[in-house]
C-alpha cells in the first residue's frame, strides 16, 4: 500500500460559492435537502436537451464572462499584491478555466473572449485582476484539480518554501463543458442520485468557486494527510475490479490515522464509479457514513474538492453533516447516508474526488487539537 | 527537499520546422495500431515519441507542463458544435495529451501533476514541483501542439515540440543536474519552447522567474 502524504497543514481561511451561495448557505440548504440543479438547455444559448445544471447566473455567451463578478466576491480575501510572492505561493486550479470563452468567440466573435478561453491567458488575466505576483502554480487535472492544489500547497509549507499558501479554484458550467458531457451521455435529462442502485446513471453539473489559505500554525482544522493515485486504466472509466478506489482509500488507514471518520465521496451519480467507490469506502471505513453532495450542487468539476471541503468544515463547525441529497431507495452500500447526521463521536472526515484517467485524490480532515 | 536532482535521461522533439514536425508525427502515427492512432493528437504523438523507452513505475512522479494545452484538439471540438464530438471533448481536456501515452500502456502513477500557465513561471513551477515530490525518480514532460486559427490569433502554440527529462536523486551515471539556486539569484526567463531549445542543444542555463526562483541546469 502506498502511504498518504503526511504534511499536515492548517486551514486559516476558507470560503466557497455554489448555486446556493457561500459555505454557510450551501450547508444549510443541503441539510434541508434542497437541490440546486434545474433543467437547463445543455448548449446554453445554443439550446439542446434540458439537463440538470446548478447555476449562479444564466449560462450565457457574454463577455466578460458571467463568472467574472462571481470571482470578484472573493476580492476582499485574495486581491492583494502580497500573494504570489516568494513566500506566498498561489495554487490556481480549475478543470476548464475560461473555456466558455471559446464558444462565445465561435458564436459571437466577441473581442477578448478567445483569449480568456486559453488557460495560460486566463491565468494571466486573473493574475492581473487580483494583483498577484508570479509565484503561481496553475494546475489542471480535470476533477481532482483543487485537491492537487491543496497537496502542492501542503508540500510548499512543509518544505519551508512558504509562510502561507493560497489555493484558488473555480469551474463554471458552459456550453463547452455541458455539451461534452452530454455527448458522453452521462449528462442527460435525468437528475443524479449518487450511490443509488438504479438502472440508469446521470450526473448534474454545477458552478463552483472557492479559496483556502493554508498555513502551518493558524486555523481550527487540519488537512492531516493527502493521497493521490492515477489508474491510467481507461480514458474515462475505472478499473472494474475497484482496485483503484481501494488503493486510494487504504492510504488513510493504519497507524496514526483516526479510527472513526465519516466519508465524503466523489459521488457524481454515474453507476459504475458510484458502486466501486461505495464498496471501497465501506470496506476501508466500515463504521463510516458515506455521503456525496453532487446530487444537489451538481459536479463542480475541478473546484469540487475545495467546494466540498468548505461544506465539510462547515458541517464540523455546526455539528451536522448533510446527507446524500437527491438519493432515495436502495444504494450500493448500506452505509450511504441519505439524511443528515451528527458529527459527535467522529474524529474527522475523509474526503475524496476522482477524475478522468482514473485519477483519485483524497484528504483527511481533523479538528485541530 | 533536495538541492539537486540528477538528469538520468532526456529526449527532445524539436524538428527544424512545423512541416518537418508534422511529417515526423505522421510517420510515428503509422507505427501505431489503428485504434491507438485514431485517438492520438499531435501533442499525444509528440509525447509518445519523447516517452519512448520509458516505463514509469507507480511510485515515480510525472509533472506535465503545457502553456496552451490541446490547441488543435480544442479547435476540432469547437468545429463539432452543435453536435459536440465526445472523442474531441475527451481529448481536449487537460491533460489528455500525455494520457494518450499512459492509458494504452496502463501506466498507473501515484503522482501525476498536470500544469499549465504562463511561459517562464510555468517552467519554474514545473521544475519546483520535481523538488517537492517524494519519489525516487521523477519525470518532467513539456510540450505544445500548433493550432491553426487559434495560433494565428496568438492563442495557441506556434510550433509543435516536446521534451522529457527523467530525474533521480542518485548521481551515479547521470547526464547532468538541476539545482535550486539561492533566493535572490537571477537567470533566464525561458518559456517552454526556449527551454526545449536549450535542452536540445545541451546548453547549461539558469532558468526560472523571480517569484518562484531559478534553477541551474548543467550537463556533463
Amino acid at each position: 500500500m502506498t502511504p498518504a502524504v503526511r504534511s499536515p497543514v492548517r486551514i486559516a481561511a476558507l470560503e466557497c460559492l455554489t448555486a446556493f451561495g457561500d459555505a454557510a448557505a450551501t450547508h444549510a440548504a443541503l441539510v434541508r435537502g434542497e437541490v440546486a440543479l434545474k433543467p437547463v438547455p445543455v448548449l446554453g444559448e445554443g439550446g439542446g436537451e434540458a439537463c440538470p445544471i446548478a447555476l449562479t447566473a444564466p449560462m450565457t455567451d457574454d463577455f466578460p464572462p458571467r463568472w467574472t463578478p462571481e470571482l470578484a466576491r472573493f476580492d476582499h480575501a485574495v486581491r492583494s499584491r502580497d500573494w504570489g510572492r516568494p513566500r506566498t505561493p498561489i495554487l490556481l486550479t480549475s478543470s476548464n478555466f475560461g473555456v466558455d470563452g471559446l464558444v462565445t468567440h465561435m458564436r459571437k466573435g466577441t473581442p477578448g473572449a478567445l483569449r480568456r478561453g486559453v488557460v495560460s491567458r486566463c491565468a494571466a488575466d486573473l493574475r492581473s485582476h487580483f494583483g498577484w505576483g508570479e509565484n503561481i502554480t496553475v494546475i489542471s487535472h480535470a476533477c481532482v484539480s483543487a485537491q492537487l492544489g491543496l497537496m502542492q500547497a501542503a508540500r510548499l509549507l512543509a518544505a519551508g518554501e512558504a509562510d502561507r499558501a493560497l489555493v484558488f479554484s473555480f469551474d463554471f458550467a458552459s456550453a463547452f463543458v455541458a455539451g461534452g458531457f452530454h455527448a458522453l451521455k452521462i449528462l442527460n435529462r435525468n437528475f443524479p442520485a449518487p450511490y443509488a442502485d438504479r438502472e440508469y446513471g446521470a450526473i448534474g453539473l454545477g458552478d463552483g468557486a472557492g479559496y483556502a489559505v493554508l498555513t502551518r500554525d493558524e486555523g481550527d482544522f487540519t488537512i492531516a494527510a493527502q493521497h493521490c493515485h492515477n489508474e491510467m486504466w481507461h480514458f474515462t472509466a475505472n478499473d472494474p475490479s475497484g482496485e483503484g478506489f481501494r488503493h486510494a482509500l487504504a492510504a488513510f488507514t493504519g497507524q496514526g490515522m483516526p479510527e472513526k471518520v465519516w466519508f465524503k465521496g466523489h459521488g457524481t451519480g454515474t453507476l459504475e464509479p458510484g458502486r466501486l467507490e461505495a464498496q471501497a469506502a465501506e470496506a476501508t471505513f466500515p463504521q463510516a457514513p458515506i455521503v456525496g453532495w453532487k446530487g444537489a450542487l451538481g459536479h463542480t468539476l475541478g473546484s469540487c474538492a475545495l467546494i466540498e471541503l468548505a461544506v465539510g468544515i462547515e458541517s464540523m463547525r455546526r455539528g451536522v453533516v448533510p446527507g446524500t441529497v437527491g438519493t432515495t431507495g436502495k444504494c450500493f452500500s448500506d452505509r450511504v447516508a441519505t439524511a443528515p447526521f451528527r458529527t459527535d463521536g467522529f474524529d474527522g472526515a475523509v474526503m475524496a474526488c476522482n477524475a478522468f484517467g482514473g485519477a483519485h485524490a483524497a484528504m483527511l480532515i481533523t479538528p485541530h487539537a | 527537499m533536495p538541492d539537486t536532482l540528477f538528469i538520468r535521461s532526456a529526449s527532445v522533439f524539436l524538428p527544424e520546422s512545423e512541416t518537418a514536425a508534422e511529417a515526423a508525427l505522421e510517420a510515428h502515427r503509422n507505427t501505431l495500431s489503428r485504434s491507438a492512432a485514431r485517438r492520438m493528437s499531435a501533442m499525444g504523438l509528440a509525447f509518445d515519441l519523447v516517452m519512448s523507452g520509458e516505463s514509469p513505475a507507480e511510485d515515480e512522479a510525472l509533472t506535465l507542463a503545457t502553456e496552451y494545452g490541446m490547441t488543435r484538439t480544442l479547435e476540432d471540438y469547437l468545429v463539432s458544435f452543435p453536435s459536440p464530438s465526445p472523442l474531441a471533448f475527451q481529448n481536449s481536456i487537460h491533460p489528455a495529451g500525455i494520457e494518450q501515452h499512459l492509458v494504452p500502456r496502463r501506466l498507473a502513477l501515484r503522482e501525476f501533476l498536470p500544469l499549465a500557465g504562463e511561459g517562464p513561471a510555468l517552467m519554474a513551477a514545473a521544475l519546483r514541483s520535481l523538488f517537492l515530490c517524494e519519489s525516487r525518480v521523477m519525470r518532467l514532460v513539456v510540450g505544445e501542439e500548433r493550432g491553426t486559427w487559434m495560433s494565428e490569433a496568438d492563442c495557441g502554440a506556434e510550433r509543435t515540440f516536446a521534451f522529457r527529462l527523467t530525474l533521480s536523486r542518485d548521481e551515479a551515471g547521470s547526464l547532468g543536474s538541476i539545482s535550486r539556486l539561492p533566493a535572490g539569484s537571477a537567470g533566464e526567463r525561458l518559456a517552454p519552447f526556449d527551454l526545449t531549445a536549450a535542452l536540445n542543444d545541451r546548453r547549461a542555463a539558469d532558468v526560472g522567474c523571480d517569484d518562484i526562483g531559478f534553477f541551474r541546469i548543467t550537463w556533463r
